[in-house]
């Protein structure tokens, strides 16, 4: 069993699947709060009001401080946040941004793409690019275009003992998971 | 902008006008209901559109008609939307911005502590179950996107009569002196019901049901159409609550292509949202399916949408709600619904 942090170094393109309820979002704080020292500057793309439910919680999460929430309204403005002028970016989450921007829905599939191309090349240049994303049967939405743009995919699933987290890309591994 | 600048737009703006048949659109007017809000009907204090950099007059017309009331309809609007209406994109996204510079007072990005400061003094509904209102840290919200997701039989309506009720309730009993707007879209509302909750809560029956604006919706159009309609009814009636009951039904049923739904869905969402911006309480109600277990209805397309998801279910005598998505992930209310309506086990 693994810690993911020790599988994330240099930059990476990570995906975070799970249904409803899994705790993925709890679990990307839990990474960003290992992942994110003084100093780094980490923004987060805020289109499943994660915001408003992180300014809920009634523990103190000193690590919030340094992250930005924003929710860009234009696709252009959300593009410009990964042309490496952060240390991490997260994208919460990927369904929201489908269902957001885009005319037709060939073209939300494309802006998505795009998107995640830029987050591909964001890692490529040593930044941290995470994506929480919607997975329900062993699948992650939009595996068969989006699963490709990843350079780690870790999917959450529950069981009767609990919620696991599980690295499927680019090997098969049980993480350590801790919850908060 | 520079009055120059101003003066161009303006011109542009009647060139443009002018290619329009006027016979035909003074036809289409006079056919409508009048939408727009008349000037004493804009708030006090609120910046009209007219206001901003690259709005004339005639763009105002343009965007009222559109269903943009407000500067902050505009700040969150999506530049493709709004560029449907305006004719370009760039302009579109000018406009935006101007928008989201007068709403925001320039404070683009904030942190999340800094959130925390400002909602120490948010107003909530109480659910008027103490298990339930725990759950919330105090009820729904002003101003949340609140989902109930659960099998027939689970208590999803139930809820929902009884927030129609206490939104009406003064603050100091847990309500917001306010009315509901509830979209009926499987004809499970019953006044009847309201009634009794009315009584045990010691109100005026008739005063309630007054204060509830119904709207049976039969198809995804009627829905949309509704919801156009209450954007404007939210001014004019001081509805703090709407109910949408139940929100995926229609949908799955009319439009069998996924790509026609994704965007009927867009739409529907993009409308809850405004709401939500303008401080209007929303909740819906959303059917299960079976595949691998239960999985709730267009998982994919409402998947972090709402504010708190709660997930309903019945054992025994005994009804639950868990919080699925939300800060406080897996605690569960109990409570039972009888005659005085939703009540603490």
């Amino acid at each position: 069993m693994s810690d993911l942090v020790d599988l994330l170094r240099g930059g990476f393109a990570l995906e975070v699947s799970g249904r409803t309820g899994t705790g993925r979002r709890v679990y990307v704080f839990s990474l960003l709060s290992k992942l994110v020292k003084e100093g780094s500057n980490t923004v987060y793309m805020d289109y499943a009001s994660t915001f408003w439910r992180a300014s809920k919680l009634s523990r103190k999460e000193s690590f919030l401080d340094k992250v930005v929430f924003t929710m860009p309204t234009a696709v252009d403005d959300a593009f410009q946040l990964l042309a490496g002028k952060h240390d991490f970016v997260v994208l919460d989450s990927i369904p929201r941004f489908f269902m957001r921007f885009g005319k037709t829905y060939r073209e939300k599939w494309g802006i998505v793409a795009s998107l995640l191309a830029l987050g591909l090349r964001f890692a490529r240049e040593g930044g941290g690019f995470i994506a929480i994303n919607y997975a329900s049967r062993g699948r992650s939405f939009g595996e068969n275009i989006f699963a490709s743009y990843f350079t780690h995919r870790v999917t959450l699933e529950e069981d009767s003992e609990g919620v696991r987290a599980k690295l499927i890309y680019p090997f098969e591994e049980e993480l350590t998971y801790v919850r908060f | 902008m520079p009055k120059k600048e101003k003066v161009k737009v303006e011109e542009e703006e009647k060139t443009f006008e002018e290619e329009i048949d006027a016979d035909k659109l003074a036809e289409e007017i006079l056919e409508e209901e009048p939408l727009e809000p008349s000037e004493e009907e804009v708030p006090e204090g609120e910046i009209r559109l007219e206001d901003l950099d690259g709005v004339g007059r005639i763009t105002a017309q343009k965007l009222r008609a559109a269903g943009f009331y407000s500067v902050r309809d505009l700040a969150f609007a999506s530049a493709h939307e709004l560029a449907v209406v305006l004719g370009s994109e760039e302009r579109a996204i000018a406009i935006i911005r101007a928008a989201q510079k007068l709403v925001n007072r320039g404070e683009e990005f904030i942190t999340a502590r800094a959130l925390f400061e400002k909602r120490k003094n948010l107003e909530y509904i109480s659910t008027g179950v103490r298990s339930l209102d725990d759950l919330l840290e105090g009820g729904v919200e002003v101003g949340s996107i609140t989902e109930l997701i659960g099998e027939f039989g689970a208590g999803k309506t139930q809820i929902c009569h009884q927030l129609a009720v206490m939104v009406q309730l003064p603050k100091e009993r847990g309500g917001l002196n306010a009315r509901a707007l509830y979209i009926d879209t499987e004809g499970t509302f019953r006044p009847e019901r309201i009634i009794q909750i009315a009584r045990a809560k010691q109100l005026d029956p008739e005063k309630t049901l007054e204060n509830i604006i119904y709207a049976r919706a039969y198809s995804v159009e009627d829905v949309f159409r509704v919801l156009e309609r209450a954007k404007l009814e939210a001014v004019k009636r001081d509805i703090g609550l709407i109910i949408l009951d139940e929100a995926t039904r229609l949908f799955r049923t009319e439009f069998l292509r996924t790509g026609e739904r994704i965007l009927a869905y867009s739409r529907l969402l993009s409308f809850l949202e405004e709401f939500s911006r303008s401080s209007i309480s929303v909740v819906y109600t959303r059917q299960v399916v079976y595949s691998d277990g239960i999985i709730p209805a267009s998982a994919v397309v409402f998947d972090g949408f709402a504010h708190l998801s709660l997930f309903l279910s019945k054992k025994g005598d005994v009804w639950q709600s868990r919080a699925l998505s939300s800060p406080w992930s897996r605690r569960t209310a109990y409570y039972r619904i009888s005659e005085e309506g939703v009540v603490d086990v």
